[in-house]
């Protein structure tokens, strides 16, 4: 029986090839959309499982508040906490906690120079670590010994591919790479490789090009290890298999106060976060490597349901539609003895052969988008990942699945009809069907239509991101990163008197942090209005005095640092409005010339520059302090006037390499740095516009399919109506009517849902632009466009027929 | 084998309810060839419908093989309906996307019979038919006699009780039609009991009795043989 039911489904399929292209063509994207959203999904879920103890290892944050912040008694929330911290609390849990079995710190991210022979490369984002890190983390030795690779001072553990870089084919262990100093952590000196280990998988929350031993930086900097105020450090701990996270936490406040004791200026505590929810679900600041948003996650899923479900209402919509022409058959089978069940089997097994041929198509599209994918979203999916048992027991339960889901109704409605009233020629079918398919045409153009807005509005605040005037110029700046180079530094002022000399050049400026890349926090006491010192924390930037005109950034009070007042070398600062405000001061004027005292220095507030966006826009900005401090610089920032870019380049280059002929020319452009921290945000955008164009082209091919049906129904009224005077356009209309009143009625549902659900999104950008009511009316427009274009081909054809020809085949 | 008595059903439609068959009662005896004749609109294929459980009387009761089946439910009449009666209709209704093997096969298929059974079944009444040379065609490509004959196949290849024929020359000329009515009328030696609503005065003359409609009631009855 079932053969005979495949048979007449395939020879079905076979005569009406438009709808079943429609559908197969519909349900493939669909369905190649679903997979490659979920393999993108299931990506971002396996972060960090890899480790063999994964569910044992947990990640240390602080949480330390000053000033007005400590009147507050509540916990700190899961943003205020940082991952980055301090180093003794470490060991200290190891030493109070039998249940911390193993603990690991990492410091970083350090950049530093490495060489070997005329090899020489710097290494961004290399990590220290302690030797116990093999023990908490699962990366696989290719060579050397796990246990002691990291004991001595200055060993290097590299990924093969590091490795690969400098000592080719070549067996690494045992060779040196000299390495330039890493400020405030380790001095230059000669790296022995000690192990080379398989490249970090790219669903690790961090990754790096090489870990030196945390004893290279204990050699250089012993005092820091016993600092609890000194934050440089990423702890993990590996805690036993009884582990009651509740019942340590409460443990917390005892263990604080009897190692670091309490203080008057400050609060702290920490908290531990579960390893494999660190890539997701962390909101702590200070993150050792990207993080994930668990949103984009929600937000992908739901899209690939939503396009799976436009796809499956294009086949229950053309089968009911087409229900008329199946009624005879349906008639005939329950004449000679059909009961309903076998109806119903009949049409399930219809719609499974035709998910069955989508199915086959999916896999074909998502082979071919697999390298576009890749380029996207940045991570290397492979093809034959798809082909194993799992994936073909997952891929069954979705053909059944989805036949059955899309099947179901068709095959309830066509197995329900009376064969006495089919046979007789009469059905009522007609208007009952069709109120249903107008709700979910309705359904499937509401879904596309907050596709569409959703996009309209990604666009908008994207280009918002770009456009927003940061208060600080941005433009044509060519950064220079010699990564704290002391000889660099010593030659500063003549690399500056140079560059300035030359016509292509603005001005030219040193920092040790710019606007989108690291900066660290400073403890800064200032005197409050009151008179009290008061302590804060907050950013610091360190900076020449040519930094604050080089950019360009407006003084709101007092007055930048100047040449003029050599007491500003040591004695004076300039903060932002947002840290005059963190000290107690609304009025900046109030705040000049209070004393201040930071990292050993003491003196007076000089200046308040305006508030700038030095970090990304999905922050606000936050206080920070501009301490003058040319000898700490990392960057020389140049400000480029000419169009030629690559001709100044070529100059810039010339001059850094005669000046600083040991120091490789490394260079970026501000805006382009900058920009880099929406990178996300531009993947979001692009994927969030190919998945609502391919959601609008299945409701389309859907519409087109059954505009075509419904053309073909009306051949007759059509006739009539042309025989009776009608002219082409009268028809056209009358036929594309119906549809686009389901579109309006899509839009004033779809409007609502989409502003609610972009406000949500919106709402994690600091500036945001607002929503306005062109961005839905766009969208509108858009979609009955789209659908206007998509009927009128068919109701133009149907308009077009001879009406004689059409009344007499009826 | 039949016996309906003072049967009723109403057509409703939201404003007007008309009457198809209006308390109408008559038996039909097993082996019996039953003509219904009558105008259009008369109550012939309603009539027929109800008898071929394809529809249920709105009123009065209809005993088939000794059994009430007035009230049975959809499930119970396609039981009943598959193993008893075979229909033969004046458009043929055979389903375009099978072969005539397959069309022929359809019934054997619902009654569970198996492929080995149901290859030699078909095959013997494609043969009686004559029609065997077509097995492996298509309706479209058949003509109308051809495509009859095959219908009939259809209807007999259960070995139905009852045959129920409506209109079956309707379509066809004069020497498809009477070879189609000698088919029946073979059948019926047999010992199959048909019953057959038709216009034709002269198809109707195959049978032993022909029951005269109007407006759903009885008006005559004409014992031919």
């Amino acid at each position: 029986m079932i053969r005979n039911y495949f048979k007449i489904a395939w020879r079905n399929l076979w005569k009406k090839k438009i709808y079943t292209s429609i559908n197969i063509l519909g349900l493939g994207i669909g369905m190649a959309c679903c997979l490659l959203i979920a393999m993108y999904v299931q990506d971002e879920l396996s972060y960090d499982k890899y480790h063999t103890n994964t569910d044992r290892i947990y990640r240390v944050v602080h949480a330390e508040t000053y000033g007005e912040d400590l009147k507050n008694t509540a916990p700190p929330a899961p943003g205020e906490f940082a991952v980055w911290g301090n180093a003794p609390v470490g060991p200290a849990l190891r030493a109070d906690f039998p249940e911390i079995e193993e603990v690991v710190q990492f410091s970083g991210r350090a950049d530093i120079l490495l060489k070997h022979g005329d090899k020489n490369f710097q290494e961004e984002g290399i990590f220290f670590a302690d030797a116990t890190v093999f023990d908490l983390f699962s990366w696989k030795f290719i060579a050397g010994n796990p246990k002691t690779a990291l004991e001595d001072p200055y060993s290097i553990v590299l990924p093969e591919s590091t490795a690969k870089k400098y000592f080719g084919e070549e067996n690494p262990i045992g060779k040196t790479l000299e390495g330039s100093s890493a400020p405030g952590r380790a001095n230059a000196g000669s790296y022995r490789v000690t192990g080379v280990i398989e490249d970090i998988p790219e669903n690790s929350h961090f990754n790096f090009p090489a870990l030196l031993s945390m004893n290279t930086f204990r050699k250089s900097r012993e005092d820091i290890f016993d600092m609890w105020g000194y934050v440089d450090f990423y702890t993990y701990l590996l805690v036993s298999e009884n582990f009651n996270i509740e019942a340590f936490e409460k443990k917390i406040p005892d263990f604080i106060t009897r190692r670091r004791g309490v203080s008057p200026d400050s609060k702290y505590t920490i908290a531990l976060e579960p390893l494999s929810d660190v890539y997701l679900k962390s909101e702590a600041g200070r993150q050792p490597g990207d993080t994930g948003s668990l949103p984009n996650i929600y937000i992908f899923s739901l899209i690939g349901l939503f396009i799976l479900a436009i796809a499956c209402i294009n086949f229950m919509n053309l089968s009911t539609a087409r229900s008329l022409e199946r009624a005879r058959e349906v008639g005939i089978r329950k004449t000679v003895g059909a009961a309903r069940k076998n109806l119903i089997f009949q049409f399930l097994s219809e719609s499974v052969l035709i998910v069955t041929f989508a199915a086959f198509l999916a896999l074909l599209f998502v082979f071919i988008a697999l390298p576009f994918v890749t380029d996207l979203t940045g991570k290397s999916f492979r093809g034959v990942d798809l082909f194993n048992w799992q994936s073909a027991l997952v891929y069954l339960c979705i053909i059944f699945g989805l036949g059955l889901i899309s099947g179901i109704y068709p095959a309830m409605v066509l197995s329900g009809f009376k064969p006495a009233l089919i046979l007789k020629g009469i059905s009522n079918t007609r208007t009952k069907g069709a109120e249903l398919r107008k709700g979910l045409v309705i359904f499937q153009f509401s879904l596309s239509i907050i596709l569409i807005i959703g996009t309209c509005i990604v666009f908008t605040q994207m280009g918002y991101l770009l456009d927003k005037d940061l208060g600080f110029d941005r433009e044509q700046m060519l950064v220079i990163d010699y990564n704290y180079d002391g000889r660099v530094n010593n030659k500063i002022e003549t690399l500056k008197t140079t560059f300035n000399n030359l016509p292509e050049i603005s001005s030219v400026a040193a920092a040790r942090s710019v606007p989108g890349s690291y900066f660290p926090n400073a403890g800064t006491t200032i005197e409050s209005q009151e008179g009290t010192m008061a302590l804060n924390v907050p950013a610091i930037y360190e900076v020449d005095v040519d930094f604050i005109p080089h950019f360009d950034l407006e003084l709101v009070a007092g007055r930048a640092y100047s040449r003029d007042f050599p007491v500003d070398t040591i004695q004076s600062l300039v903060i932002n409005e947002a840290a005059a405000r963190l000290y107690g001061y609304n009025n900046p004027d109030d705040i000049i010339g209070k004393r201040f005292q930071q990292w050993g220095r003491e003196g007076k507030v000089i200046g308040i520059v305006k508030d700038f966006n030095y970090l990304s826009l999905h922050q606000n900005i936050e206080p920070l302090t501009l301490r003058l401090a040319p000898s700490e610089c990392r960057y020389l920032i140049l400000k480029v006037t000419t169009s030629d870019l690559p001709a100044t380049i070529a100059k810039i280059k010339d001059v850094w390499t005669r000046t600083v002929p040991h120091r490789p020319f490394l260079y970026k452009f501000l805006d382009e740095d900058f920009n880099r921290q929406y990178q996300a945000d531009f993947r979001f955008r692009k994927l969030f516009t190919i998945f609502s164009c391919l959601a609008i082209f299945i409701a389309c091919l859907g519409l087109f399919g059954l505009a075509s049906y419904t053309a073909e129904q009306r051949t007759k009224e059509i006739g009539i109506r042309k025989v009776l005077g009608a002219s082409v356009t009268n028809v056209v209309m009358l036929l594309s009517k119906d549809f686009i009143k389901l579109v309006v009625i899509a839009i004033v549902i779809a409007s609502p849902l989409a502003w609610y659900a972009m406000t949500r999104w919106l709402e994690d950008f600091a500036y945001r632009i607002e929503l306005q009511w062109w961005m839905f009316a766009l969208a509108g427009i858009a979609a009955i466009t789209i659908a206007l274009l998509t009927v009128s081909g068919q109701s133009l054809k149907a308009a077009t027929a001879n009406p004689v020809k059409s009344l007499r085949t009826e | 084998m039949i016996k309906i008595t003072d049967l009723e059903k109403f057509y409703r439609t939201e404003e007007v309810q008309t009457v198809a068959l209006n308390k109408l009662s008559f038996d039909v005896k097993e082996g019996e060839f039953v003509a219904v004749m009558g105008p259009s609109g008369c109550g012939k294929s309603t009539l027929l419908n109800i008898l071929g459980l394809l529809d249920d009387p709105d009123g009065g009761s209809f005993i088939f093989n000794g059994i009430e089946v007035s009230g049975f439910n959809e499930r119970k009449r396609a039981n009943l309906r598959k193993h008893n009666i075979g229909f033969v209709f004046q458009s043929f209704n055979l389903i375009d996307e099978l072969t005539v093997f397959e069309n022929v096969e359809l019934p054997l298929i619902y009654t569970g019979v198996k492929a080995a059974d149901r290859k030699e079944r078909v095959h013997e009444v494609l043969e009686k038919m004559q029609i065997m040379h077509r097995k492996n065609h298509f309706p479209q490509q058949l003509s109308g006699g051809q495509q009859q004959r095959v219908a009939v196949a259809r209807a007999v290849v259960n070995n139905p009780k009852l045959i129920l024929a409506d209109e079956p020359t309707g379509n066809l000329d004069s020497s498809n039609g009477n070879e189609v009515m000698d088919l029946l009328t073979e059948l019926n030696q047999q010992g199959t009991t048909i019953v057959m609503v038709t216009h034709s005065e002269h198809d109707a003359k195959f049978s032993h009795r022909i029951i005269r409609m109007l407006d759903g009631q009885k008006v005559t009855e004409n014992i031919l043989v």
